[in-house]
């Protein structure tokens, strides 16, 4: 339940001043990592920290740098210790939008090192240079970055950050450039920037004071001496840069049919180099017969979908797309069953698709009723499907419940932009079905969390439709029977003379 | 009166109660079976439905915004008055029934109804079939003909699940205003009158086809007046049906005034005017003693005739009545389209129909409809006439344009369904006539029955039944006993089985394909789709700019338009031939007559369809003369068909093709990069089995765009102009690598050629 708790502290957590002492804490060292991707970049940073102090609250960690425009990015981060989410941590917002993480050191004693992990997801840092590409040429991307330090409160004595391009088909690939590191703060004698192979190491940065200062008036503030400088790497990426501009799921709930429908309509963009010139269909059937094919062509999506889904269907907007195979879970170990979609054309640099992909599951999987108040249903809905590297700027969960459910409520295991209710109205509806829309920009595969609706569903909401249909054939019974009885002749003799 | 086989013997209310429940049933058991036979598309390759962009038009921004409907998408760069130049009825149709169902909160998208409007039309028009030949003949009749009709194939052709076309809902209204009118003769109501011009209205706006009822019916009026049955019923009939009718066919902006101005209404004109003359008459006997009165009868009706006749003519040759159309002139003489309106001629529908269709479409029913027809003037009532002239009429229009064997269905089924339930209905008869030695006189009805069922059935049945029926029936009597009913029953019953199975195999194999998903069968059974047309919109409709302007032939506009959602040049609705034209004379010119063409209109794209790497044969270039034929009747000195063949006039694309051929665009879409797919081996063509010439093709005005996975649709992009004012064929040539100078030369010898 940290998901609740984190929600909690969020709602709780209020924008005041806050009584920190930046000589609490030292970070004895900071680790970063990049993982240079395509539309996702993640980012891992290892904290050594040692209290200098007794108890003077919690250690801040900083999430973001104020430079940076928080509005634009994903807002995931995860504190992780000893490989476990670390749950329970109170979140304090800022006057400014901006967030700080409280992690409870208190009960360190004085000098002892505590080691936690900070993860987080930079999205659409990364842009296609050359911006067009001819159609087997290689594809290279170029991650901009002004941050070349790890934001702190505390000083650091020594902290190294890495940019690591994971090397997937062809290890030979190398990074081709990088702009200067910048010098400030490297030990003398140490190099400034290491590059071998797909890793590019800055620093060790040893006695680095705290980068940014809390006011206490709760606005984040850049430390003097600390000047930002863009550090730009160029690398190749052997992979299609996958973007979902926009994502819509919608749920439905069924009773009767003891069914949860998952739709997904999906605006898929390969925002990678674009097509220079023109697609050859010759070129691209001649291309099997190299030793490799060009990978920034997107040529099929692997779907995982939820163990026991049924009854897949994929198509778009003029009918059903025929090539795709559905793979499903093992009938008695479960697993994912695996969709997998091939486009109608093959997606290259520049070119958008859109479909929609959906799905049947057991309702008994994903609903349970609460012991004692039988009416009384909790609802479990996966906010969306993680698909590895892929970006969605813009999605939208759509949970349409049955009619006659009351009371509803909802939630999230992590914030969002919006929550709105509203009601819809379909087949055989009366009174019509409540529905929840939940809206989140920027998501990323961490983002596959589930989001939970209670509700309370009486007995007597199941038979509403019967009711209505009955009293509708009742009625239309009734009108047929009097017209046939009803004698509307004007007149008994209606005799043409012939 | 004795019976061959016992009967249970059950109070007339039972009877009277249980055959009112049988025939409700049967009737919806046999719209069921219409509706299901034509799902067949549905069930096997979903929905997929092109042209009913005006419909979503319709139903999203309702009827006023429909009707005044401009899109300037279709026929770039004119554009198309949609709601002023099409029949409405389909789509008003759909969008009631869409706006209904809405309102009773069944959120049914608007392409459903579309696919499904079809079939239930089909279902009705089982039940108005049994409405129709409930006046002719009896209700077993009525249901045997509405079960003929739910799953005749020469129905199904044009109504399956999926084909959002006029003749959908045509077909129903057809029959049911025939239904009414002939309800309307036999009562001699005006209500029925009234309710026959409704439909009459109805069906004027929805299918050009309703001239066909305004001429049947006061056809049907006119030769009953001419056998002397006038009467008041066929004039207050007539007259309610033709006003009122008149009146609404004239709402439809389509059809404006035309009923007054066109002479393919001016018979339902002079009919009017006729019977209010013959009215007339019959009220100045009633007056005027005999003999003055035939004189006077006489010269006034030459004098009428006369008078009619020169204002008819005078009318024409003014202008005022236009002449009949090309289109009827083709019904007339089938080789006139040819010569004067290619465009209807390269529509295969519009072909002659050939004979063994006649039996592909209606099996049996061809046979027995000759029979119905000889019943019909057995009993000669005023509906019976009805059915003769329709059928006269019909089968005449069905010889002469495949597309009218749609219009021959419902007679056939109706005059089958007659004869068969004769065959049935004798032979079931459970009554045995007392035979005394001395010929004991059989009921009056039955003799006759036996009579005509005995002369109709010469040469139709196995010869030892056909004598025996001969002989008993000369006796006055009849086939009674139980072994000799069978063998007649027998093998009508099993030809009905076998018309149902014909139907169904014929529904399934032939009508039931859409044309733009192919489906083969590998050699495990399994299927595969091949889904190239769509593979190809939808990149368009995805990946080119929302205003892209696509060229192509016109066949493929309604798909580009629905499913590309891109502008296009010409489509399905072949108003305008000197457009269409403009497309044939740009495919089949060579690039530097055909680039000025695309780019004074703003053509981005380019789509041909070639079937040669898949042996898909109904592709463009088995389309190529007629772009070239229709080109060339506007413009005779550029285009000549003559030079699309090589010199022993055959039509080939191998190395023999002749230079212009070589050299026309549609050649060099088609075949652009082919050669390259066979390595260096003999690029073989498969839908015409020749030998495409190894020679790159060059392509300087226009470039490859996309091309499908089959590459049966190939889009090509049209240059833009050279940005410092070169000619592209100097740019290409540039580009290639060589030296300017020589890409002059290489011009101007292109030029020679």
């Amino acid at each position: 339940m940290r998901l609740l708790s984190t929600l909690s502290a969020v709602l709780l957590a209020a924008a005041t001043s806050l009584a920190f002492d930046p000589t609490a804490y030292e970070n004895t060292q900071i680790q970063r990592t990049y993982e240079l991707g395509g539309a996702a970049t993640n980012v891992q940073t290892v904290y050594t920290v040692r209290a200098l102090k007794d108890s003077l609250g919690g250690y801040e960690l900083v999430l973001s740098s104020p430079e940076e425009d928080v509005e634009d990015g994903t807002n995931y981060w995860e504190v992780m210790q000893g490989g476990k989410v670390w749950e329970s941590l109170t979140v304090q917002s800022l006057s400014d939008g901006r967030k700080t993480v409280t992690i409870p050191l208190e009960p360190a004693p004085v000098g002892g090192p505590i080691t936690f992990t900070l993860s987080q997801v930079l999205v659409h840092h990364s842009h296609p240079l050359p911006a067009s590409i001819g159609q087997d040429d290689e594809q290279y991307l170029m991650f901009e970055t002004n941050q070349t330090m790890v934001e702190s409160l505390y000083s650091t004595r020594k902290e190294t950050i890495k940019y690591r391009y994971a090397m997937r088909t062809s290890p030979s690939k190398k990074i081709i450039s990088h702009s200067p590191a910048p010098e400030k703060y490297i030990q003398v004698g140490a190099n400034a920037s290491k590059k071998s192979g797909g890793t590019l190491t800055l620093g060790p940065y040893t006695s680095v004071p705290p980068t940014v200062s809390l006011s206490s008036a709760g606005v984040l503030t850049r430390e003097p001496g600390f000047s930002m400088s863009p550090l730009k790497i160029h690398y190749p990426f052997e992979e299609p840069v996958k973007t979902i501009e926009k994502l819509v799921r919608l749920a439905e709930v069924s009773h009767w049919g003891d069914n949860l429908n998952v739709e997904d309509h999906i605006r898929l963009v390969n925002t990678g180099a674009h097509l220079k010139g023109q697609f050859s269909r010759i070129q691209y059937q001649m291309a099997r017969f190299r030793p490799t094919f060009p990978a920034q062509i997107i040529r099929n999506i692997i779907y995982p979908l939820p163990p026991h889904s049924h009854s897949a269907y994929y198509y778009d907007v003029i009918g059903n797309i025929s090539t795709s195979n559905f793979r499903p879970s093992h009938p008695t170990r479960g697993g994912p069953a695996i969709l997998e979609l091939r486009p109608r054309y093959p997606i290259l640099g520049g070119w958008m698709d859109e479909f929609t992909v959906g799905w049947d599951m057991r309702l008994g999987d994903w609903l349970r009723s609460v012991k004692g108040h039988e009416s009384q249903k909790v609802l479990r809905v996966p906010f969306m499907t993680a698909l590895p590297g892929v970006v969605v700027d813009q999605a939208e969960l759509v949970i349409t419940l049955p009619e006659g459910a009351r009371d509803v409520n909802v939630t999230v295991p992590f914030p969002v932009d919006a929550i709105e209710h509203s009601t819809h109205k379909t087949y055989l509806d009366s009174i019509g079905r409540p529905r929840i829309t939940i809206k989140k920009r920027m998501c990323v595969e961490k983002h596959e969390q589930d989001v939970y609706v209670t509700y309370t569903y009486p007995f007597t909401a199941q038979f509403q439709k019967v009711f209505t249909v009955g009293i509708a054939t009742a009625v239309m019974f009734a009108a047929f029977a009097l017209a046939k009885r009803l004698d509307v002749r004007i007149s008994k003799v209606a005799k043409v003379v012939g | 009166m004795s019976v061959a086989y016992p009967i249970p013997h059950v109070s007339k209310q039972t009877i009277k109660n249980t055959s009112a429940l049988l025939k409700f049933t049967i009737l919806g058991v046999i719209s069921a079976a219409a509706i299901a036979s034509r799902l067949f598309a549905v069930v096997r390759h979903e929905s997929i439905i092109h042209e009913f962009r005006a419909t979503k038009v319709l139903a999203k921004d309702g009827f006023y915004e429909f009707w005044n409907w401009f899109d300037p998408t279709a026929w770039y760069p004119l554009g198309r008055v949609v709601g002023g130049t099409v029949y409405p009825g389909l789509m008003v149709t759909s969008g009631i029934i869409y706006n209904v169902l809405h309102w009773l909160n069944f959120p049914v998208d608007i392409r459903n109804v579309c696919v499904m409007l079809a079939p239930a039309f089909a279902g009705l028009t089982a039940i108005a079939t049994y409405l129709f030949t409930c006046e002719m003949a009896d209700e077993s009749t009525g249901l045997l003909a509405a079960a003929f009709m739910g799953i005749v194939p020469g129905y199904i052709s044009r109504s399956v699940a999926g084909s959002y076309d006029n003749e959908a809902i045509a077909i129903f209204l057809l029959m049911y205003t025939f239904y009414l009118w002939i309800r309307a003769v036999k009562e001699g109501s005006a209500f029925w009158g009234m309710l026959a011009a409704v439909f009459y209205g109805w069906m004027v706006a929805a299918w050009g086809g309703y001239v066909f009822i305004t001429n049947m019916i006061p056809l049907h009026a006119f030769v009953l007046v001419l056998m002397g049955r006038f009467s008041h019923k066929i004039y207050i009939s007539y007259s309610s049906w033709y006003v009122i009718g008149t009146l609404a066919s004239m709402q439809v902006p389509f059809v404006g005034f035309l009923p007054v101005r066109t002479s393919e209404h001016m018979a339902a004109l002079g009919v009017f005017g006729l019977l209010q003359l013959v009215a007339f008459v019959e009220t100045v006997r009633k007056l005027v003693p005999g003999k003055q009165f035939q004189l006077l009868l006489r010269a006034f009706v030459i004098a009428a005739f006369a008078i009619a006749l020169a204002v008819l003519v005078a009318l024409t040759s003014s202008g005022f009545i236009a002449p009949w159309t090309g289109r009827f002139y083709s019904l007339w003489d089938t080789g006139y389209a040819k010569i004067h309106i290619p465009i209807i001629a390269s529509v295969s529908e519009h072909q002659p129909t050939a004979w063994p269709s006649f039996f592909f479409d209606l099996e049996m029913l061809i046979f027995l409809f000759p029979a119905g027809v000889y019943l019909c003037f057995k009993e000669l009532r005023d509906e019976h006439v009805f059915i003769i002239i329709y059928a006269v009429l019909s089968s005449y229009f069905a010889g002469v344009m495949v597309r009218l064997m749609l219009v021959i269905t419902p007679v056939v089924c109706v005059t089958a369904a007659m004869a068969f339930s004769k065959l049935l209905t004798t032979y079931m008869d459970p009554t045995v006539p007392e035979i005394d030695d001395d010929a004991a006189p059989v009921t009056g009805d039955l003799a006759v029955e036996v009579e005509a069922t005995a002369n109709k059935a010469k040469g139709k049945k196995p010869a030892s039944v056909d004598k025996k029926v001969g002989v008993v029936a000369s006796l006055k009597r009849g086939i009674y006993s139980l072994d000799t009913r069978l063998v007649v029953i027998t093998p009508l019953v099993g030809a009905l089985i076998m018309f149902v199975y014909h139907c169904t195999w014929v529904t399934s194999n032939a009508y039931s394909s859409p044309s733009v998903v192919l489906a083969s069968r590998g050699a495990d059974g399994s299927q595969h789709i091949i889904d190239d047309f769509r593979e190809a919109y939808y990149w368009l409709r995805q990946n080119t700019k929302q205003d892209a302007v696509v060229m192509s032939w016109w066949d493929y506009g309604y798909q580009i338009a629905g499913m590309a959602d891109r502008p296009t040049l010409v489509d399905n609705n072949t108003w305008n031939n000197t457009h269409i034209a403009t497309v044939g004379k740009a495919m089949s010119s060579n690039e530097a007559v055909a680039y000025p063409i695309l780019r004074k209109h703003d053509v981005d794209y380019i789509l041909v369809i070639f079937g040669g790497l898949l042996g898909y044969s109904g592709d463009d270039i088995n389309k190529f003369l007629w772009m070239v034929r229709i080109s060339q009747g506007v413009w005779p000195e550029e285009i000549q068909e003559s030079n699309y063949f090589t010199n022993r006039g055959e039509y080939k694309v191998d190395a023999q093709a002749s230079q212009t051929m070589k050299d026309s665009l549609m050649y060099k879409m088609s075949y652009y990069r082919f050669a390259e797919l066979f390595g260096g081996g003999q690029a073989m063509d498969r839908v015409r089995n020749q030998v495409i010439p190894n020679t790159p093709i060059q392509l300087d005005t226009i470039e490859e765009a996309f091309t499908s996975e089959n590459w049966i649709v190939r889009i090509y992009q049209v240059k833009k102009e050279d940005d410092l004012g070169r000619d592209l064929p100097a740019v290409s040539a540039f580009e290639a690598g060589q030296r300017l100078k020589k890409s002059k030369s290489a011009k101007t010898t292109n030029k020679k050629r």
